[in-house]
């Protein structure tokens, strides 16, 4: 198991600098003078200049830049704003914010998900099962925004349940229905694959086999019908709270939630490519991370997967 | 190669194809036959069909001098009106018809699904097929490369792509989701590839003497093709919506084109007085995502051999 862990570690770094030189790459490289870049839109400062060529080491061949901008994020230096504020300062404020909302978004996603997956797959073929699969279709479709503006219509403002916008009611009552608008589309998933993986384990030989030992209903859903079917569950969920986290960016936005999605909004507006990158970056390596533990997490729930 | 190509197989390795070729129907007629008894599939072939022609003939549904001001299409003095006779679907803040507008945004919304969706899936094939066929260290290089672009989140990576870029029309939103999407098509082609290559037909094909670009074309891709229309259907509903998403951050299309995306943005801020402007761009473009869906799902329980009884 360690060494299995130690060894997806050891894969995951072509894949980390590979997604991050891309990405500084793009940003820093491609749209020519990367003064310009930096500080498109503003009034060029010789000394603003100066600081810049200073900051992003322009001067150095790219690959250095590149390595130099690397170690400055990994002692926790992401550069400055263009008001001058560093961008870890933007980060311990918005992050925590962020973290609230993709929490709730995913106990969402789990709590409903998983749940109306079971019951779901418990009574095919009747009301449930059809009326649970069509509102999962309707999920999947309306992109998050068109759901976000209906919902925050519907229940902020005509119904007047909670604040259509804002975190003055603080955590979890203002997180709710954001937190719902951004699981929407995965909850659908989640429901979706814990039926398809539910109704596969009912027909399967080792689920018969349990039932014809006599053993109670409850007893085979619990020790074998679900703990099979929720490995492909676990692996969507595990990719997915970091995407939560990217997803954000246009949640935070409609909702009015001072996390790092409505930052990173209101920076690819101002073309503020030091803060973009960062919060991208940040993302990337979450993203990176809980794959790595969705891979761990598999042998624990599948005895068949070995680790050599 | 392309002589070998269009010449009729011999019977003999017709017949060792595992019935793929000699069989009365074609995998895809097969499919076919199974789909024309689809409900499903009909109620999305319908309203695809509808979509396709409203891009496609814009002008039969609507008149184009409505969606510009320079032709004297907008009135502000009309501005947000809830839908009348005059204008079916209101006007929007600057006193547009909202109907011409939703109209004349399909062709872009399609236009990106439909590229983007072709040039993944022909993209992802052909790295799929080649990595999985030879294996090896063009494999090894071509899977951490595919690691990469999967390691990109897709909205993330294509925040950062359109921030850094500007292209002309629909192409930056396509550039996007072609150089983040190809990877998953191509994860899948590999699989299936692997798993064909060591397959009787492919080793007496060899054994034949078939070269290996012969033995790729008429015997290994054909097994990827199913899985390919499936996946390939279904993103393209997630590609017409992530065009929106797109436009609504403001990175997609940029004025004077607009979508049903740029529709969406520009009617964030008059969504609560006058609903209609984003109910109608948005309720076409969830139909038309739905449908797509439904497509894909219908299409794939169709190839998929399995699920027939």
């Amino acid at each position: 198991m360690g060494r299995y862990a130690l060894r997806r570690l050891l894969q995951m770094i072509p894949v980390f600098f590979g997604t991050t030189f891309l990405l500084y790459a793009l940003m820093f490289a491609l749209p020519g003078n990367p003064v310009g870049a930096l500080t498109s839109g503003k009034p060029k400062n010789p000394a603003y200049i100066a600081y810049i060529i200073d900051q992003f080491h322009i001067n150095d061949p790219f690959i250095v830049q590149y390595f130099k901008y690397l170690q400055g994020i990994f002692t926790g230096d992401f550069g400055k704003t263009f008001n001058g504020v560093p961008v870890i300062d933007i980060f311990t404020q918005r992050w925590p914010v962020t973290i609230q909302l993709s929490v709730v978004a995913f106990t969402f996603e789990i709590v409903i998900g998983i749940a109306l997956g079971i019951w779901a797959a418990l009574r095919k073929n009747k009301v449930v099962d059809h009326s649970s699969l069509a509102l999962t279709l309707v999920l999947i479709a309306a992109p998050v925004f068109v759901l976000g503006y209906v919902l925050q219509w519907v229940i902020g403002v005509k119904l007047g349940w909670v604040a259509p916008a804002g975190i003055q009611d603080g955590f979890p009552k203002s997180y709710l229905l954001p937190g719902f608008v951004l699981a929407a589309s995965s909850l659908a998933f989640v429901l979706r694959l814990t039926r398809q993986s539910l109704l596969e384990a009912f027909g399967s030989d080792y689920v018969r086999t349990a039932r014809a030992k006599g053993l109670p209903a409850t007893t085979v859903m619990r020790k074998y019908s679900l703990r099979n079917s929720l490995i492909p569950v676990v692996t969507f969920l595990g990719a997915d709270f970091a995407t939560l986290m990217g997803g954000a960016v246009i949640t935070e936005g409609i909702f009015n939630i001072p996390g790092i999605g409505q930052q990173l909004y209101q920076s690819i507006r101002l073309r503020e490519s030091v803060v973009v990158v960062g919060i991208v970056t940040v993302l990337i390596i979450v993203y990176l991370l809980f794959n790595l533990i969705v891979d761990i997490l598999y042998g624990i729930l599948d005895a068949r997967i070995r680790y050599e | 190669m392309s002589e070998s190509l269009s010449r009729p197989a011999p019977a003999v390795e017709a017949a060792l194809e595992g019935g793929d070729t000699s069989a009365p129907r074609s995998q895809l007629g097969d499919a076919w036959h199974d789909l024309r008894h689809s409900a499903l599939f009909w109620v999305s072939a319908v309203i695809i069909g509808a979509v396709l022609a409203i891009a496609a003939f814009p002008n039969a549904f609507a008149d184009a001098a409505k969606t510009s001001a320079l032709t004297g299409g907008c009135d502000f003095a009309d501005f947000l009106q809830s839908p009348s006779e005059a204008h079916w679907f209101g006007t929007d803040q600057l006193g547009c018809d909202i109907y011409s507008f939703t109209i004349f945004g399909a062709r872009p919304s399609i236009a990106v699904g439909l590229i983007a969706a072709l040039l993944t899936t022909v993209l992802g094939t052909v790295v799929g097929v080649i990595s999985g066929y030879y294996g090896g260290i063009v494999d090894s290089l071509l899977s951490r490369l595919v690691d990469i672009f999967f390691g990109l989140p897709l909205l993330l990576g294509g925040i950062v792509i359109l921030s850094a870029l500007t292209f002309p029309s629909i192409w930056g939103v396509v550039f996007v989701l072609v150089i983040l999407g190809w990877v998953s098509a191509a994860r899948l082609v590999r699989g299936t590839t692997i798993e064909a290559k060591n397959q009787d037909f492919v080793l007496a094909a060899r054994a034949l003497g078939a070269t290996n670009s012969r033995i790729m074309w008429r015997h290994v891709l054909p097994n990827a093709v199913g899985p390919s229309i499936v996946v390939a259907v279904i993103s393209l509903g997630g590609y017409i919506g992530a065009e929106a998403t797109f436009s609504y951050l403001g990175l997609g299309l940029k004025d004077p084109d607009f979508s049903w995306g740029t529709m969406i943005a520009a009617a964030q801020s008059s969504f609560f007085q006058a609903p209609w402007t984003l109910l109608f761009p948005a309720g076409f473009l969830t139909v038309t995502v739905l449908a797509v869906i439904l497509m894909g799902e219908a299409v794939r329980d169709g190839l998929d051999p399995k699920s027939r009884a």
